[in-house]
């Protein structure tokens, strides 16, 4: 109970604090369709993070993400019982919390994945595009306390903090979560899958079979997150993305020096990335082109645009948490087979984004009575008026110049 | 971590707990509903992307696919001339799987249970869905002594279609060039005869040799799309083209086919480089299903829900709507069945009159190509798709292009850019 009043103390402090935090950047990851390397790399170099504060007892917190990167924090001892800490994860991304008291000591820690649970729904999945403070987290410090069958340090079942969610927080309940496949609320790297006492990250032979996982065969997820390499971030949960990680299996051997698993990611992938990586860059100079050419033209567009469509640049539709049907969109997909995602053109053929819907009827109607370009006169007859209206006002929403759909 | 509940046993206790899914859209705390993709070509990555794009984070996305790279069918003939390589055509899953929050996973599905919803994995792993959206692709009938590592079919496009490169390479003027064309329905119409028609050309105008030969043997009765376009460059290039024929069995070490004409006796053909591409059926998982009816997936076609188990969807190669089996048609239908997938867990009925496309341009030199298209609509009555029908429309669907050409070739790339684009980026 005293506990609980604790919690609610907190939270009703971050009522009040609420209004301060910096309000977050939308979903970044899911913004970018409809041409090459360009979002490739802006989805990779996205940095947008949030921060989840809390107090807890001299703690080491700790965040798996679903893109496989890791993150971790120890709180800091401000000689109360109550430690203040702080955890930049990423927007948008779904992570799980796991905290660790006695974390120096491998015989008292004691290691204990977080659930939250708001309105009906618990889960330890928890996605930020807002800032966090989930107030005092009341973690057992006595290792004798808690209920750990085979001895592995990590408690057998997860700790539920209650909350009351400001926006931007959600708690995802799902059947299935890579990070936690058997759906316990134990993330994979802190189950203890042979029971042998030694968790799976700390666990050099998982399966108890003899042979060590750095030799399976079949090892594709070295840190045991639940993400196969190739789609980690941080393949070694590190905390060092791979692409700035040099020394990608704590071997102590620097990547250029290293033979052995460092490149256990390092797939024939890589190198056909590298090929697909320069011709999306080819297409991208091929469009840039196009559009200097067309640069007066787009400009006009975007004029009317604004006008017509005063919040085109929202990213609502990708982040929107329930589906809405939308009048043309269905049909306007239709195009997107020769005329890119969402009406954005990858090679020399028209972008539909950014044409005015009346351009868009009028240019169909041209076309079926024209027989300038034979393929489209023939894909024009197959669509009514009405049909092609749909789809040219739905068209009329999407901005010419932005990949930010 | 509690020793009574082992990962199997628990998941069923979670399969059992699960109800329907629903969304809900003003409040932060959610159930999220599981949809798992099985198979990665153009209908399935596809179908996964716009899930995300349409529904965001308010539907959790899986992909099953044994292969870390995908290798388009589409635009393959063009390795065969040297004019386009594998590499070329390869797609990782990497950054799109990113882009869009869907997980990846690469194994093969052995089981689904239709009671429980779940799959298993061949590594044993079992997972749940709410939706299962099957696009496996295609299978092979078998031939007889058909080996694939001597006799390539390069219907699938990677290795395979090296193999027939690294054959065809190895020619030397007088050398023939035998290839089969399987029944209809198969994947990609006018791909045959378009192979057919690069390599003839690549022997002939890229290698100068002027005493190879070219023979194709046809299953179907005549060329079945584009037949004028490709019965002229079949003249052209002196193909010599035999419909009806059926092959029975193949020596692959002597590259040796047998096969009758229209029911007659046993003939058999030697060749330098045999290309015998099978008679074609769905995808394995399929069958081990129970979800085919003769060789392909009966679906209802407003939302590809297959008509013989509830939440089980099939898009792409495998179902049988009658539509055409190809990338650019397995795009199509992959949208309307997201659409549909997405409505269906909030409690809507499926678009009562969806439309799907198909667009294929077909290389005939290398400086030349033919195009086919054809816009399809839901018939109520017939409960199926069926080509619009539109009198203003010379000729009527499928409409094609009057001849090969090279502004044909040309825009064969526009159009394969944006679909590759549409379908992994």
């Amino acid at each position: 109970m005293e506990l609980n009043s604790k919690v609610e103390k907190n939270l009703n402090k971050f009522k009040l604090t609420q209004g301060l935090l910096i309000s977050s950047l939308p979903l970044l990851l899911l913004s970018c369709t409809g041409s090459g390397s360009s979002d490739s790399d802006s989805t990779t170099n996205n940095d947008s993070t949030n921060i989840i504060t809390g107090l807890v007892p001299g703690t080491l917190i700790e965040a798996f993400c679903a893109d496989g990167s890791y993150y971790k924090t120890n709180s800091i001892d401000n000689n109360t019982a109550e430690h203040p800490f702080s955890l930049s994860i990423p927007s948008g991304i779904d992570c799980r919390l796991v905290m660790t008291t006695n974390e120096d000591n491998p015989v008292t820690r004691i290691i204990t994945p977080i659930n939250f649970s708001a309105s009906g729904t618990e889960s330890g999945l928890i996605n930020l595009t807002n800032n966090l403070d989930i107030g005092y987290v009341p973690l057992e410090l006595e290792i004798t306390n808690i209920v750990d069958e085979n001895s592995d340090n990590v408690v057998d079942s997860p700790l539920t903090i209650a909350l009351s969610l400001p926006s931007g927080v959600t708690i995802k309940s799902v059947s299935y979560d890579l990070l936690d496949e058997d759906g316990d609320g134990i993330p994979n790297v802190y189950e203890d899958d042979d029971q042998d006492g030694i968790h799976n990250s700390d666990d050099d032979d998982d399966d108890n079979n003899g042979i060590s996982d750095d030799d399976e065969p079949d090892n594709k997820d070295n840190d045991h997150d639940g993400i196969e390499d190739s789609y980690d971030k941080d393949d070694n949960n590190d905390g060092l993305k791979d692409e700035e990680d040099n020394e990608d299996n704590k071997d102590g051997l620097k990547d250029e020096d290293d033979n052995s698993i460092d490149d256990i990611n390092k797939t024939e992938n890589d190198g056909e990335d590298e090929v697909n990586k320069d011709e999306d860059e080819k297409d991208e100079d091929e469009k840039d082109e196009d559009e200097n050419s067309e640069g007066n033209k787009s400009d006009e567009v975007n004029q009317e645009e604004e006008q017509n469509n005063p919040d085109t640049s929202e990213t609502t539709q990708l982040q929107a948490v329930s589906y809405e049907v939308i009048s043309g969109r269905l049909l306007a997909s239709q195009c997107a087979q020769c005329h890119g995602t969402n009406g954005h053109s990858v090679t020399e053929w028209d972008s539909l984004a950014g044409e005015s819907a009346n351009e868009i009827i009028e240019e169909m109607r041209e076309m079926k009575a024209g027989d300038e370009d034979p393929l489209m006169q023939a894909q024009a007859h197959g669509y009514s008026d009405e049909e092609i209206e749909a789809l040219a006002n739905w068209f009329a929403t999407q901005s010419s110049n932005s990949h930010d759909d | 971590m509690n020793a009574k509940f082992t990962r199997r046993s628990l998941l069923k206790a979670i399969v059992a707990a699960t109800v329907s899914p629903v969304l809900i859209s003003s409040v932060n705390a959610a159930t999220i509903p599981h949809i798992v993709v099985v198979g990665a070509g153009f209908s399935g990555a596809t179908v996964a992307k716009y899930l995300k794009l349409w529904a965001g984070s308010s539907v959790q996305v899986t992909i099953i696919e044994p292969n870390s790279t995908y290798v388009s069918p589409i635009l393959s003939n063009l390795v065969l001339n040297h004019q386009k390589t594998t590499t070329d055509l390869s797609f990782s899953y990497v950054n799109y799987s990113q882009k869009y929050s869907i997980n990846m996973v690469h194994d093969k599905v052995s089981h689904i249970d239709k009671t429980a919803k779940t799959i298993s994995l061949e590594n044993g792993q079992s997972i749940p869905y709410d939706k299962l959206i099957l696009a496996p692709g295609i299978e092979f009938e078998a031939v007889s002594g058909h080996d694939f590592t001597k006799v390539p079919h390069a219907w699938q496009a990677g290795e395979q279609t090296n193999l027939l490169k690294s054959q065809i390479d190895a020619m030397s003027d007088g050398d023939s060039f035998v290839m089969s064309i399987p029944a209809s329905p198969y994947r990609c119409p006018p791909g045959p005869y378009e192979r057919a028609c690069v390599v003839a050309d690549y022997l002939k105008n890229s290698k100068g040799f002027n005493n190879c030969t070219v023979t194709v043997l046809d299953e179907n009765a005549g060329i079945i799309v584009e037949a004028d376009t490709f019965g002229a460059a079949f003249n052209e290039y002196g193909i010599n083209y035999i419909p009806d024929a059926v092959v029975s069995s193949v020596d692959s070490d002597n590259k040796v086919v047998n096969f009758s004409i229209d029911g007659g006796a046993i003939q058999s053909l030697a060749a330098t480089t045999l290309n015998i591409i099978p008679n074609q059926k769905a995808g394995n998982i399929v069958f081990s299903a129970g979800l085919n009816s003769g060789n392909w997936a009966p679906v209802n076609p407003l939302n590809y829900e297959s008509t013989m188990a509830a939440d089980i969807h099939i898009i792409g190669d495998s179902q049988g709507t009658g539509m055409p089996k190809a990338g650019h048609i397995g795009n199509s239908e992959a949208k309307i069945c997201a659409d549909a997938v997405l409505r269906s867990l909030n409690g809507l009925q499926p678009d009562p009159a969806p439309k799907t496309n198909s667009a294929c341009y077909s290389p005939v030199s290398s400086s030349t190509a033919t195009w086919l298209t054809i816009v399809y609509e839901y018939n109520s009555s017939t409960q199926s798709m069926q080509p619009v029908s539109v009198p203003n429309l010379s000729g009527g669907y499928p409409a094609a292009s009057s001849g090969a050409s090279t502004r044909n070739y040309n825009n064969m790339f526009n159009w394969a850019g944006n679909l590759f684009s549409d379908t992994f980026s």
